[in-house]
């Protein structure tokens, strides 16, 4: 079939649309929580909350997304706002990678999407590789120089609210640096700010947001899928391409074991990999994520992340069930 | 009027647009194009937040500044969150517009056969095998005695599925295609008259002395960008010249050949012709 341009054209404008649709209300309620908690969560209660053994509060971090459950577009405007708020950076680099994973609509989704494929196994592994995941890569992040991550605004983040040990500036803050510095504002003052906050953020977010949608819509647009399939009878190979193929679709974390479950030539293990990598690391989350890391940072995230996750995958594999003979052709 | 004056109205605009796009596509029934259901309950939800965002931030103004000339450096000292760049905006706002303009909420052919087509019961979720397999229900055993006690027949098709005036079913294609692989459903429609809505899918390579196309229907999971067209082979004598991709009635018969040891769906095409859109055009 000749290519057509104006149809790849309109059926990009179609794509990128939904995407946009779908993600601007999630990015629009994310923005709304980074507000607040500019404006009203006081900076020393994250601190308070979380136990002082810096690994410690990287494990109980990993599960701070089944109390502020949040998908990945969402929980990056709110985490920015946490660091500066004075949240560790391991902590908060730990509940951004597994909130969109451990997070009630997602056991849902997942168990309900692979009705048929070993539902249960695959929504306990799933959980467990996010939170696993995020785990190992908070307590690397712990022991990296804050400036060799963080972009140079969030590095003037208030060290007041850091306290040593959490902080992975490497800096160690004497305890009597801990000063509580709030604002001393009204009730309009503070709601001001949260708009004021709510709104520059939505703006920025949207936008890293219209980048990834364009570059998956592109993908969608351009890109013949059947050219995958050949690799799904590998299961390395199949694992690898799962996870570059979740990281270009750009899914929702909400719904995206609804798209794994259609790939049945894959090894369920490419599918665990797809379902773990591509809510951690996407071409949007990639942009997204523009807004907190330096652009360093994020590649050796993604390097990182692929090759744990991979590997992890690659090892679980053996607990599935070989598939159906029905469906190996 | 100050350049920061004009940022702050601009930014604020484009939370009022954005409100007022969402509200439209809500509105407007478009968002059924674009988004699965499950979704748009948020959409109008998140149209309603920016239109009171947009509010707020527009009487608000820039109250919350601190002017408190002892203050050590409270976070309105520390970080003035005006946005700063053009670019961003401009460029969000560039891309929305143009994408609006030329959408037509739907894909092209070109894209259907790059996306690839779910037409077999295995590359579908939840297939009838898989219920089964999960709940021990839906198995293909004869039917409850008790449709007897109740009809005096044996519970038949005839009861549950809809016809059309002449007697033909009113399937769907995900019904077809699940059919292949669960015994009751092909009971069912196997060599029956069937009525099918779809969209027309020409094929590129069609074999003269086996004329046949293709009608599709996208399903759709969360939105466009990811649906995917489900397809239904239809059997003819001469392929229709239709528009591709436009809505077609398709009446035949459903017949379950196997082919290279697989059994699949064809339609034996006894006529086709244009229709409506159907509400609800994707299945979701």
């Amino acid at each position: 079939m000749p290519f057509d341009l104006s149809s790849a054209l309109t059926d990009f404008a179609y794509a990128f649309l939904s995407i946009m649709l779908e993600g601007v209300p999630f990015i629009l309620l994310g923005t709304l929580a980074s507000g607040a908690i500019t404006a009203f969560l006081p900076g020393t209660l994250l601190a308070r909350w979380l136990p002082k053994n810096p690994a410690a509060a990287v494990f109980l971090s990993g599960f701070m997304g089944l109390l502020f459950p949040l998908c990945e577009c969402g929980v990056v405007p709110v985490i920015r706002r946490l660091l500066k708020k004075g949240l560790p950076l391991a902590c908060g680099l730990t509940y951004m990678l597994s909130a969109p994973i451990l997070n009630l609509v997602v056991v849902i989704s997942t168990y309900a999407a692979f009705t048929g494929q070993q539902p249960a196994l695959m929504t306990v592994l799933r959980l467990f590789g996010g939170y696993s995941v995020a785990v190992i890569a908070g307590l690397i992040v712990l022991r990296l120089p804050a400036d060799k991550i963080l972009r140079p605004g969030l590095l003037e983040a208030p060290k007041a609210f850091r306290r040593t040990g959490l902080s992975i500036s490497g800096e160690v803050e004497p305890a009597s640096s801990g000063i509580e510095v709030e604002p001393k504002l009204t009730f309009r003052q503070k709601l001001g700010l949260a708009v004021n906050t709510t709104v520059v953020d939505f703006l920025q977010v949207s936008f890293y947001l219209a980048i990834g949608a364009a570059l998956t819509a592109l993908f969608k647009v351009f890109v013949d899928q059947s050219a995958i399939t050949p690799l799904a009878y590998n299961e390395p190979a199949a694992i690898g391409t799962m996870m570059l193929l979740a990281m270009i679709l750009s899914l929702c974390s909400t719904s995206d074991a609804f798209i794994a479950a259609t790939f049945v030539l894959f090894p369920m293990a490419a599918k665990l990999a797809f379902l773990t990598f591509g809510p951690m690391f996407d071409l949007k989350l990639i942009f997204l994520y523009r807004i907190i890391f330096n652009g360093r940072f994020i590649l050796w995230l993604g390097i990182g992340l692929y090759l744990l996750i991979g590997l992890m995958c690659w090892r679980l594999g053996v607990v599935f069930t070989p598939p159906m003979p029905g469906l190996s052709n | 009027m100050t350049l920061p004056l004009i940022k702050r109205w601009f930014s604020g605009l484009m939370i009022v647009g954005w409100g007022i796009l969402l509200i439209y596509f809500y509105q407007s029934g478009r968002l059924e194009y674009y988004l699965a259901p499950k979704f748009h309950g948020i959409v109008l939800a998140a149209a309603v937040l920016a239109g009171l965002l947009a509010i707020l931030y527009l009487v608000l103004g820039r109250s919350w500044i601190c002017a408190d000339p002892d203050c050590a450096g409270c976070a309105s000292h520390v970080e003035d969150t005006r946005f700063r760049g053009w670019f961003p905006l401009l460029a969000t706002l560039l891309m929305m517009t143009g994408s609006l303009a030329i959408t037509q909420d739907a894909f092209s052919l070109q894209t259907v056969f790059k996306t690839g087509f779910l037409d077999s019961p295995d590359l579908l979720p939840m297939r009838p095998d898989d219920i089964e397999r999960e709940t021990g229900k839906w198995d293909n055993e004869p039917l409850d005695p008790i449709d007897e006690a109740v009809f005096g027949e044996p519970f038949e098709a005839k009861f549950y599925l809809p016809r059309t005036e002449d007697g033909a079913i009113r399937a769907e294609l995900v019904d077809l295609i699940f059919a292949v692989e669960d015994d009751i459903m092909l009971r069912d429609f196997e060599n029956e008259d069937v009525e099918v809505i779809g969209q027309f899918v020409p094929l590129p390579d069609v074999d003269p002395r086996d004329p046949t196309y293709k009608i599709s229907r996208f399903v759709m999971w969360c939105c466009a960008a990811d649906a995917r067209p489900l397809a239904v082979r239809v059997s003819t004598e001469a392929i229709p010249e239709l528009p591709e991709m436009g809505w077609v009635k398709v009446k035949g018969k459903a017949t379950f050949p196997v082919r290279n040891g697989q059994r699949t769906v064809v339609i034996e095409e006894t006529s086709i012709e244009p229709t409506e859109k159907p509400e609800g055009s994707a299945l979701y």
